[in-house]
């Protein structure tokens, strides 16, 4: 009895761990890390010409920017999506539902290609948008809108089930309490979705950086104005400079991988600071 | 103060909830409303704070038609069955809330918000635990919390619905002993709903009960208790036994067991007995009694309950007080005689539960 090892309650931990760890490190950890160590015996000087150059820092900003900005589009308007989807029953809802899921499943050209001919200057909706002003293609607008309808599902998808399983005894005990619907939202409803949304930021935001596909038929890629790095990448490589497309995606990668860390902490860091404040007051 | 409820309905498509309810409960009163699921209690008991509205009737609260005003108007306490405390605040935070969402024009100074919480936390006997978050608490706490919570807002009426409902059975006696000293000490006047009858009959002023979305009787527990207007109130109150009984001349005679009664000629009626109602005989006796064989005892408890199979089949139950049961010296197996101590009768006209 002495000699035998403590067992934890819930058995596998070893096998599952291990076959984690292992699938983990071939599928995701190895191919980046190879990438990561071909580019290091490049020197410093080549990685400031290749990333400090005026084209690559626009796209990088671009990348980033666009899908910031269009990752803040989607958490709101998500939000909302999934809002009407769970609180209300209207006929189709079933058919709305399902709809959400289509830029996962849609080919990324398929999109860019619709989305391209819709916004075009003489498009249904570009029409209107280059009346008032608005150029909708080949241009940061362009990537904009297809980041946007690519990153749809994220949000509505993380919020969702969250609001199903929302007790709603707790908005009537909010009501009988003398709250006003704005109040109960925010102080109720808020405090419980918003890590779910912040979630569905981040994913849709890390979607976004990566997107390629969707983007390249909208934007035009003009150089310095609405290239992405994705595609800089491309060029890179039809270029054979293999070691700027190296470089290009190793920064990319440490950039992305910073930024989801940085949403992550945040959103540890939200929830910490939500009920510090709660029990100072 | 009071609550005054005149002639409520409540539909569901083609379900009825509630059928022409009228219920006045007094300024400072505590009020059960008692029923089997499903017999629209806690309808009535959200139609009453605004979260439901009635499709015909009116509730009247405190002189005031509460038709046009939203729960957040009505100055209602509600405490609910699974608590629903804002699980992302504090003990404190959650009793705060209906004091700090007031417009900033009524809403009172900070200190005296403290000051506030605090109180009714002492009240609740949760005054230390005001740091922590729901989820730290056992069931009791909570529900604790959730009765600060809705006391917080000084309301002028207080409705649970089946506050101890989640509860087990030790903890459910101590809260609502303690429901009902606090009670006595605020007198707010009290809704509260329990499918519960021990419950409603030791906490309540007054019962309410309710069947099929309609009110069956009100009245005071002992009232209810010793005079159920119906046999739906008495089989609800507690273990019952049916029997058939022939009445002539004064006389009566058992001819049979069960709810349905086959002989329509006038005399027979339908005879309730509780199972504490019964004395044990070894021998017939010259009263009218009842003969079976007992197939089950079961003696822990405060009294022996002896099930016995009558002479017409049936399963009869009888509770004895555990010295008669050793002076009886009552086997498994043995025949006995069931002699009634009371019975209560109903006429046959009367509304009864199997009736549509």
């Amino acid at each position: 009895m002495a000699g035998k090892r403590k067992k934890s309650v819930i058995p596998g931990f070893g096998l599952t761990m291990g076959i984690t760890t292992g699938y983990l490190g071939l599928i995701v950890l190895f191919p980046l890390a190879c990438l990561f160590f071909q580019t290091l015996d490049v020197s410093l000087d080549t990685v400031q010409k290749t990333v400090f150059s005026g084209r690559a820092l626009a796209a990088f900003g671009l990348s980033f920017g666009a899908s910031f900005a269009a990752a803040c589009v989607n958490t709101v308007f998500g939000f909302l999506v999934a809002w009407v989807l769970v609180r209300y029953t209207f006929p189709g809802r079933f058919l709305v539902d399902a709809m959400v899921d289509l830029p996962f499943a849609l080919p990324t050209a398929v999109a860019g290609i619709s989305l391209t001919f819709l916004y075009a200057q003489n498009g249904w909706l570009g029409k209107f948008l280059y009346g008032l002003g608005i150029p909708s293609v080949y241009s940061r607008i362009g990537v904009f809108i297809a980041l946007i309808f690519i990153g749809l599902p994220f949000v509505v998808r993380t919020v969702q089930p969250v609001l199903v399983n929302f007790d709603t005894q707790v908005e009537e005990a909010a009501a009988s309490l003398g709250a006003s619907r704005f109040k109960a939202f925010t102080r109720v409803i808020m405090p419980e979705v918003l890590p779910s949304a912040i979630t569905g930021f981040a994913l849709a935001f890390a979607r976004a950086l990566g997107e390629y596909g969707s983007v390249v038929f909208i934007s035009g890629n003009m150089p310095h104005r609405t290239e992405i790095v994705p595609l800089l990448i491309m060029t890179r490589l039809e270029e054979y400079d293999y070691l700027g497309a190296q470089i290009l995606a190793v920064v990319m990668l440490v950039l992305s991988f910073c930024f989801l860390f940085l949403i992550n902490f945040l959103q540890y860091w939200g929830q910490r600071h939500h009920r510090m404040q709660e029990c100072v007051a | 103060m009071g609550i005054q409820i005149e002639n409520i309905s409540k539909f569901y498509g083609h379900f009825t909830a509630l059928r022409d309810v009228s219920l006045d409960v007094q300024a400072g009163e505590l009020v059960a409303l008692l029923g089997p699921s499903g017999s629209g209690k806690t309808t009535l008991l959200r139609i009453i704070a605004g979260l439901e509205s009635p499709d015909e009737g009116r509730v009247i609260l405190s002189g005031e038609d509460a038709a046009y005003k939203n729960p957040r108007d009505r100055n209602v306490g509600f405490v609910f069955q699974h608590y629903a405390l804002f699980r992302h605040m504090t003990v404190f935070e959650n009793v705060a809330f209906g004091l700090k969402v007031r417009p900033r024009r009524d809403r009172l100074p900070k200190k005296e918000i403290f000051d506030r919480v605090f109180s009714l936390l002492k009240l609740v006997q949760l005054d230390f635990f005001a740091a922590r978050y729901p989820a730290q608490l056992s069931g009791g706490q909570r529900q604790r919390v959730a009765l600060a919570r809705a006391l917080a807002v000084e309301p002028k009426v207080l409705l649970l619905d089946e506050p101890f409902g989640a509860l087990d059975a030790q903890v459910r006696k101590e809260l609502r002993r303690w429901l009902k000293k606090l009670h006595e000490k605020i007198h707010v006047t009290s809704v509260f709903v329990t499918h519960d009858q021990e419950e409603a009959l030791e906490v309540a002023d007054r019962l309410v009960i309710m069947n099929n979305g309609a009110v069956e009787q009100i009245g005071t527990p002992e009232e209810i208790y010793h005079r159920p207007a119906n046999p739906f109130v008495f089989r609800f109150l507690g273990d019952v036994n049916l029997f058939h009984c022939r009445t002539e001349n004064g006389h009566y005679s058992f001819i049979g067991q069960g709810g349905d009664i086959s002989d329509k000629d006038g005399s027979v009626r339908q005879v309730f007995i509780r199972p504490h109602l019964f004395d044990i005989s070894l021998t017939p006796g010259n009263r009218e009694s009842i003969q079976g064989s007992i197939q089950h005892i079961n003696a822990a408890g405060p009294s022996v309950k002896v099930e016995i199979v009558s002479e017409w089949g049936g399963s009869v139950q009888v509770n004895i007080p555990q010295d008669r049961y050793q002076r009886l010296g009552l086997q498994k197996g043995m025949s006995v005689y069931l002699i009634p101590l009371q019975m209560s009768t109903f006429d046959e006209t009367l509304p009864t539960e199997e009736q549509p």
